[in-house]
């Protein structure tokens, strides 16, 4: 198991290697350059190239990617690099990256484990319900509702709530993390309730576009497990309905959702950056599209390193989860 | 004053939706003979002699909304609005602009004057300044912040480079020299400057003197650049300024408070300012301006269109507000053509598009073609003017009348005619000579709605002179990158913010200049008269005499108007929708949208019972 992990670590290293070269590469076909993006026009040329030395963006590509990654940092040039734990100086904020994430990582997490927690307590009870149910009324309004929340774009769905809830009935805030001016002056319990208050419409939204694809997987994997022999079997010798499901058809059903639950991990970071932007919460999805649009080199590389991160560690923790559920995977 | 007034970023001029615009880019304040024709949707603002402040009360706060992330409060570094916006408001220069006339008024200097030789200046400063942690303030703060911080004079003899970025720096090197800063006596600063610079008043009014015992040790480190970013702390912006950093929570707002011991006083003598705190709520987008005025939360409103007074109007009387008309906003829009041969032999774009292009008959036809009275109609819905001649049409020091270019289809089509232009072959083109269509690509920045509306108008009118015109809105970095390095573009639509005083716009119109956006670079200028308005911006500036100065702009802007190098289209009106809950309210029709209304932010104070 040890050496398994180990393995995976490797690969997944290199992996990330590859990934951050993909990213860089396109980042600088990409048209535009980054100084460009602080356009002024009565800034002389000299003093772009001024800047430019600055950034380091005089240097070739390969370089700056090197720079980037640290290996001129081993070799003793000042700049420091991801080899040395820096993730760089934002172009754009003239700070550092961990810095801007830091400050926005709690707001995005706060968001997406919130999303991802209601999704799972309300899909995979749906799902099971439906499944029970099939081809009963209850589970064709739930694929109704499955269907709609698959095709309807969340960012459309969010300005629609947005226009509705917000701007018309002014029963939700029009977006935001909390209440940006009476926040400070409530009560522990209050201060809860306004996060809480902001959390609605953007976790309704982000959990309405993933429910439908879980609770839909649920459903198909229960009703699987459910023509299964062993559950005839259960039946036959008269257990009782709710153990056959529960104890012997969901335990088998469950497998396929841990994997899913691997990749919602992956997404914690940037899985709700539309929804973020259009609902103007000060997240990560914001900073990513801030700085992809000015080019801010070490912002968006960093950004996607962790995605990638997150990416093969969710994967690597969703295969460890199926080995400890079911005892018939074994990495060994 | 004109780096402030020239900021040049996404989201700079919010009359345009969240735009892009240029510093200065081209245009000196002028009027134009066609007096404002905007419909009448709000309070007028008052000039210099209605502006009358009383004494008010202390206390409350003000709400309104910002664009975007401070990128950092650093004065010396920061160039773009988002940072400027705060800055300015904590850092004070030597000079301020009257923000009805635009006049230079004391700042932080209470009187300057320059020799005979038009050279030297001195500047006499006020002997009751602290800084907002207690120093005092005296002339080493003035030769500190220019010397070490702006050129970075001290830097160690192995850098060649300054440390730091410095815009102020780049706009303050005359003919490759820096200005000379030297203290006179505690208050008393002599300026010398190369070459004889007209406006140096003006730059001085820069917000960015810092105390010298607070940043020397910064300068010395080398470490004055990261400084002052946006992780600052309040003690770590020591300025002289009215406001003084609260807290600013990432993502959702800046709050500045009072600077107790700022030294301008009302008339009893008392401290400004009144109110406790301004408080900026940022955004993301123009529709959640929108959205938190709506609700009550912001006190201000910086109205997009005709369509926001259409919203607005029917929630006035709950929502307890009215709508200021601040006049036209002091920016340009205008259609480019790349007439840049260069980029023609290089095979960037076809060579006869460039002949076109170059024959100024084609510039003027456009121009004769453009429906702009339709623009100001279906564009910026009645809240808008037409414009004709390179500079805004707010008032100005730099009035001038121009006759305005009417939309004459027939005239148009009789100077493509005399141009050899026609439709040879009948298929509803005009060719040349050789048979070229007259085909163009037409582009701008994508996102910015007014700019694509605009896009659209122009193509029609131009079809309908019998030109193939396609439309391509780019990414904003795309397209500098066009501007800037590619020089591949064709025709577009862009958009600058200007400045009270035309030198703003040198490097626009400088042929030699690297942003001459027709054709940047030039070895010598291309045409005859791109060569007078070079001449009249390099010695414009260098006229001390007022009258004389006037004169000379007039010329440019009579060339400018007769060649149509850019053609000009229309711009919007200014109207803010304000609470009333303020006292001492006096919007003026500074070039600024950010501080037109509230230019007098430190006299404003609560009125009774509209504390919330």
């Amino acid at each position: 198991m040890t050496a398994y992990i180990i393995r995976r670590l490797i690969f997944g290293a290199v992996l990330i290697f590859l990934s951050s070269v993909v990213s860089f590469t396109i980042l600088k076909m990409s048209p535009g350059t980054s100084v460009m993006a602080d356009f002024d026009p009565r800034m002389s040329k000299e003093y772009r190239q001024q800047q430019e030395r600055l950034l380091g963006l005089d240097r070739h590509p390969v370089r700056q990617y090197l720079d980037w990654l640290g290996i001129s940092g081993l070799f003793g040039d000042d700049r420091k690099g991801l080899l040395q734990g820096n993730l760089g100086v934002s172009f754009q904020y003239r700070q550092p990256v961990s810095t801007l994430i830091k400050s926005r990582l709690p707001a995005t997490l706060a968001l997406n484990i919130t999303a991802i927690i209601v999704t799972w307590l309300v899909a995979i009870p749906l799902g099971i319900y439906a499944a029970v149910h099939q081809h009963k009324w209850a589970d064709k309004l739930l694929s109704l509702i499955s269907f709609a929340g698959m095709s309807l774009p969340g960012f459309f769905l969010a300005l629609v709530l947005l226009w509705l809830f917000a701007s018309r009935w002014h029963v939700l805030p029009p977006g935001g993390l909390r209440d940006p001016m009476g926040h400070e002056s409530l009560s522990t319990w209050g201060r809860l309730l306004d996060y809480a208050h902001h959390l609605i419409l953007p976790v309704t939204v982000l959990a309405l576009g993933a429910l439908a694809e879980l609770q839909r997987i649920t459903r198909g994997n229960m009703l699987e497990t459910l023509r299964m022999q062993y559950v005839v079997t259960a039946r036959a010798k008269g257990l009782d309905e709710r153990k056959v499901i529960y104890k012997h058809a969901l335990r088998n059903a469950i497998n396929p959702l841990i994997t899913i639950l691997g990749f919602e991990f992956a997404a914690l970071f940037g899985g709700a950056a539309l929804m973020e932007i259009v609902i103007n919460y000060p997240g990560m999805g914001v900073l990513l599209l801030e700085a992809l649009r000015s080019k801010d080199q070490p912002v968006v590389m960093s950004l996607f390193l962790i995605a990638s991160v997150m990416l093969v560690l969710g994967n690597l923790l969703s295969e460890l989860l199926l080995a400890m559920v079911d005892p018939r995977v074994s990495y060994a | 004053m004109l780096c402030l007034l020239a900021a040049a970023f996404i989201g700079c001029d919010r009359g345009d939706s969240g735009g892009t615009s240029g510093g200065g880019g081209g245009s000196a304040s002028t009027t134009q003979s066609a007096e404002s024709s905007a419909p009448k949707v709000g309070i007028p603002v008052g000039t210099k002699e209605t502006y009358k402040p009383v004494v008010g009360k202390y206390g409350g706060r003000k709400i309104e909304d910002s664009l975007g992330e401070p990128k950092s409060f650093n004065p010396i570094v920061a160039s773009e609005m988002s940072t400027v916006e705060y800055t300015n408001r904590m850092f004070e220069g030597l000079t301020r602009g009257s923000a009805f006339t635009g006049e230079l008024e004391p700042g932080l200097a209470e009187s300057w004057s320059v020799a005979e030789d038009g050279l030297t200046w001195t500047f006499k400063l006020r002997k009751d300044v602290v800084f907002n942690d207690g120093s005092s303030f005296n002339a080493d703060d003035v030769v500190f912040t220019w010397n070490d911080a702006v050129y970075d004079l001290s830097r160690p003899a192995d850098k060649a480079d300054p440390r730091w970025p410095c815009s102020m720096r780049d706009l303050m090197t005359f003919d490759g020299k820096i200005v000379k800063f030297e203290k006179v006596d505690d208050y008393t600063v002599r300026v010398t400057t190369p070459v004889k610079v007209a406006i140096l008043p003006d730059m001085l009014g820069d917000a960015i003197l810092l105390s010298k015992e607070k940043y020397e040790p910064l300068v010395k480190a080398g470490t004055l650049g990261g400084a002052m970013g946006a992780d600052a702390k309040p003690q770590d912006l020591v300025g002289t300024g009215p406001w003084i950093l609260g807290e600013y929570v990432r993502g959702e707002r800046v709050t500045l408070k009072r600077n107790p011991r700022y030294w301008r006083k009302d008339a009893k003598g008392q401290s400004l300012p009144y109110l406790d705190e301004i408080v900026f709520l940022i955004s993301r987008s123009m529709d959640q301006f929108y959205l938190n005025f709506e609700r009550g939360v912001t006190d201000i409103y910086h109205v997009r269109s005709g369509k926001d007074i259409a919203a607005l109007k029917p929630l006035q009387a709950n929502g307890n507000f009215d709508f200021y008309q601040l006049g036209p906003a002091h920016s340009t829009l205008f259609l480019a053509l790349n007439m840049n041969e260069k980029a023609a032999a290089d095979g960037k774009l076809p060579a006869h598009l460039v002949k076109m292009f170059r024959d100024r008959r084609f510039r003027q036809a456009v121009s004769h073609a453009m429906d702009r009275t339709s623009m100001v109609r279906n564009v910026y819905r009645n809240l808008g003017h037409p414009q004709y001649a390179p500079f805004s049409l707010a008032p100005g020091p730099f009035k001038m009348d121009v006759t305005p270019y009417e939309r004459n289809i027939d005239k148009a089509k009789a100077l493509l005619r005399e141009m050899g232009l026609e439709d040879r072959n009948n298929d509803k083109v005009l060719e040349d000579a050789q048979g070229n269509k007259v085909q163009f690509t037409l582009t701008t920045n994508s996102g910015n709605t007014i700019r694509e509306e605009m896009l659209n108008l122009i193509a029609t009118d131009l079809r309908s002179l019998g030109m193939e015109v396609n439309i391509l809105p780019l990414e904003f970095n795309q397209l500098i990158d066009k501007l800037d390095v590619s020089y591949d573009w064709q025709a577009m639509v862009m958009g600058f913010t200007s400045t009270w005083d035309p030198h703003g716009g040198s490097n626009f119109w400088k042929s030699s200049s690297q942003n001459h956006l027709w054709w940047p670079e030039q070895k010598t200028p291309g045409f005859p008269w791109e060569k007078r308005i070079d001449e009249i911006y390099t010695l414009g500036v260098q006229e001390l005499d007022k009258g004389k100065r006037r004169e000379m702009y007039q010329e440019w802007i009579k060339i400018a108007h007769e060649e149509q190098p850019v053609i000009y289209l229309a711009v919007p009106e200014r109207v803010d929708a304000i609470r009333k809950r303020f006292g001492n309210l006096f919007p003026s029709p500074a070039p600024m949208t950010e501080f037109a209304s509230f230019h007098n932010e430190d006299e404003l104070f609560i009125l009774d019972g509209q504390n919330k």
